[in-house]
């Protein structure tokens, strides 16, 4: 079974591949949720360690945070195009990570340590819920749809009078208030906040999650985080050979299935919708359709002999 | 005119939604214009590429621009349509000044914009499409909307649950303006509707687009095949290296020696090789 710091270790990665989904749905691979969570997780130890508020305002000041600076990111940002704007975000990653190494007051590159500890499983699962449940209305709104939209195709979205700005801060700031929370949720599980644990290359793990669960289905981020990061705890054992192996099963899904696990059980269940109950109540005739129709009034004309 | 054939919004929210409903008898501005767009002047980077052209359009008319490549066309669309900032001259839409507004205060307007490619989202399926459209503009998607564009594109129907990448040239192009469509809009701006069609499929589209305006729709549409611009349109303008050098009747578009100087160019006349060959002395003084 997963001990208490696994388990958290793993809420903590489905709640930042949900909160880098969001972005990308609409069109934006950002790393800046992994700065989010750098910034969370200093805010709130420098709050535990430095003053007496408590763990609810250090976790509502970390989640406030990360929006309000996501809020702030997504203006520049929106000047940006395509790969550039996962360029931006990189840097800003990088720039975070930098600045806590060199301030004093983040404690350089040792970074903070005994922070005040608190079981954050349960309220961890919440956010997770929230996080998911979020995906689901993304998946099943028409706020959603708008997103999806920029995703697809800008300038279509543009003409079709979608607001891009819009759309995209939207989309960051949720993502930046769940991933300020992940990093407050890590620092009080695990006593202590470093530059080198939010860094580029967990943000790289991050998007192999996403990119094996797949962003365009609600539950896909989750399946994924779950399911590779599950596989590298179980397989910590093995070193090194934990990373060859998690690496080689995601290479082969991306291989196998580009669109992720999500994609794959989106178009499973597609037509289970709005879609579906229209063809069945026969609003929109299949070509198969008139064989359906004519069958069934041949069977209406036998009742009415009868 | 035509109010009855007029498809009347059902706006669920925003206020410029309403104000089209309200006005649903009298869209047009008091100049009795759709379109009103006055010394339009755009481009990219420093040199203009379309200078101080003016186009109208009245409710049920439909003007076609027409003009070789790089003429300008699809520059001046993108700049009605909102995408393109305007150097200078003024957009007014239904009476109202959108010259600075953002694409969606344009469609709220009753604008929709058909782009020349990439029109129409792949992955989603031709339903989705559809339904987008009308999410875009924050209306709710009823199956009756539907059914009317597939009234008028019965193909669509066929194929509702078909992912839109996977449809023919044709079947986009018809699904791209169903979509424009289904939002009810007063003024449909087109960007070269006949572009990688079979002539079959040229001439399905052009029928359709007509009966659009013939139901009362504004149409505006750039266009450098001058057989489908003279068969869809009404009033025409050719443009030329961004300047409006011709305008007339679309029937005539097929006959008049500017169109025919600017789009098929000096001396190339088509069947010219054939009179010469049948006709050697003739042509030998000249």
């Amino acid at each position: 079974m997963l001990t208490q710091g696994n388990q958290i270790n793993l809420i903590i990665l489905a709640i930042l591949t949900c909160s880098m989904a969001m972005p990308l749905r609409a069109g934006l691979l950002s790393l800046a949720p992994i700065g989010m969570a750098n910034i969370g997780g200093y805010g709130a130890a420098l709050l535990l360690l430095h003053t007496s508020l408590g763990p609810v305002v250090a976790v509502l000041a970390a989640m406030t945070g990360g929006a309000v600076l996501s809020a702030f990111l997504s203006f520049p940002l929106a000047r940006m195009r395509g790969l550039y704007t996962s360029i931006g975000t990189l840097a800003f990653l990088v720039i975070v990570t930098d600045l806590a190494t060199s301030a004093s007051i983040t404690g350089g590159s040792l970074g903070l340590i005994e922070i005040p500890f608190y079981n954050m499983v349960g309220i961890g699962l919440l956010v997770l819920g929230c996080a998911v449940a979020i995906l689901y209305w993304l998946d099943h709104s028409t706020f959603g749809r708008r997103i999806d939209l920029v995703g697809h195709d800008e300038d279509l979205a543009r003409s079709l009078g979608v607001s891009i700005t819009a759309t995209r801060v939207v989309s960051q700031v949720i993502a930046g208030a769940l991933a300020g929370f992940a990093g407050a949720a890590y620092v009080m599980s695990f006593y202590i906040m470093t530059p080198g644990i939010f860094d580029f290359y967990f943000a790289v793990q991050i998007v192999a999650f996403l990119f094996l669960g797949g962003a365009a289905y609600w539950l896909g981020p989750l399946i994924g985080s779950l399911l590779l990061g599950g596989l590298s705890v179980w397989l910590t054992n093995l070193g090194y050979w934990s990373d060859v192996i998690s690496g080689g099963v995601m290479v082969l899904i991306i291989i196998v299935y580009p669109e992720g696990i999500g994609g794959l059980l989106r178009n499973r269940l597609r037509y289970r919708g709005w879609a579906t109950r229209q063809f069945r109540r026969g609003r929109f005739p299949l070509p198969s359709a008139p064989a359906a129709a004519m069958s069934a009034s041949t069977a209406s004309g036998g009742e009415d002999q009868s | 005119m035509n109010t009855s054939l007029r498809w009347r919004r059902a706006g669920r929210r925003g206020p410029a939604v309403t104000a089209t409903s309200e006005s649903a008898g009298q869209p047009e501005g008091a100049d009795g214009l759709v379109l009103r767009a006055a010394g339009v002047t755009t481009g990219y980077g420093r040199r203009p590429v379309v200078r101080d052209v003016s186009v109208d359009v009245g409710a049920g008319q439909c003007l076609v621009i027409v003009g070789p490549n790089g003429a300008g066309k699809t520059t001046l669309l993108r700049a009605i349509a909102g995408l393109l900032p305007l150097r200078e001259g003024q957009i007014v839409l239904q009476g109202q000044d959108v010259t600075k507004a953002r694409p969606r205060v344009r469609t709220d307007a009753g604008m929709t914009f058909v782009p020349d490619r990439d029109i129409v989202f792949g992955s989603m399926t031709v339903l989705e499409n559809l339904r987008i459209a009308l999410d875009a503009a924050g209306r709710r998607f009823t199956a009756e909307a539907a059914d009317q564009v597939f009234d008028l594109f019965p193909i669509l129907r066929q194929r509702v649950k078909q992912p839109a990448g996977t449809l023919s040239g044709g079947q986009r192009r018809m699904l791209a303006i169903a979509r424009a469509m289904i939002v009810r809009p007063a003024l449909m701006v087109l960007d070269e509707p006949s572009a990688g069609l079979s002539v079959a499929i040229q001439l399905d589209v052009a029928q359709r687009l007509r009966q659009l305006h013939d139901s009362g729709i504004a149409t505006l549409i750039a266009e450098q095949n001058l057989q489908f611009a003279s068969s869809v349109g009404q009033a025409a303008l050719l443009l030329d290296r961004g300047l409006v050098r011709w305008r007339g009747q679309a029937a005539e578009l097929l006959t008049a020696p500017a169109v025919e100087e600017a789009i098929i160019g000096r001396g190339i006349r088509p069947g010219a090789d054939r009179e010469q060959a049948r006709n050697p002395e003739a042509s030998h003084g000249s």
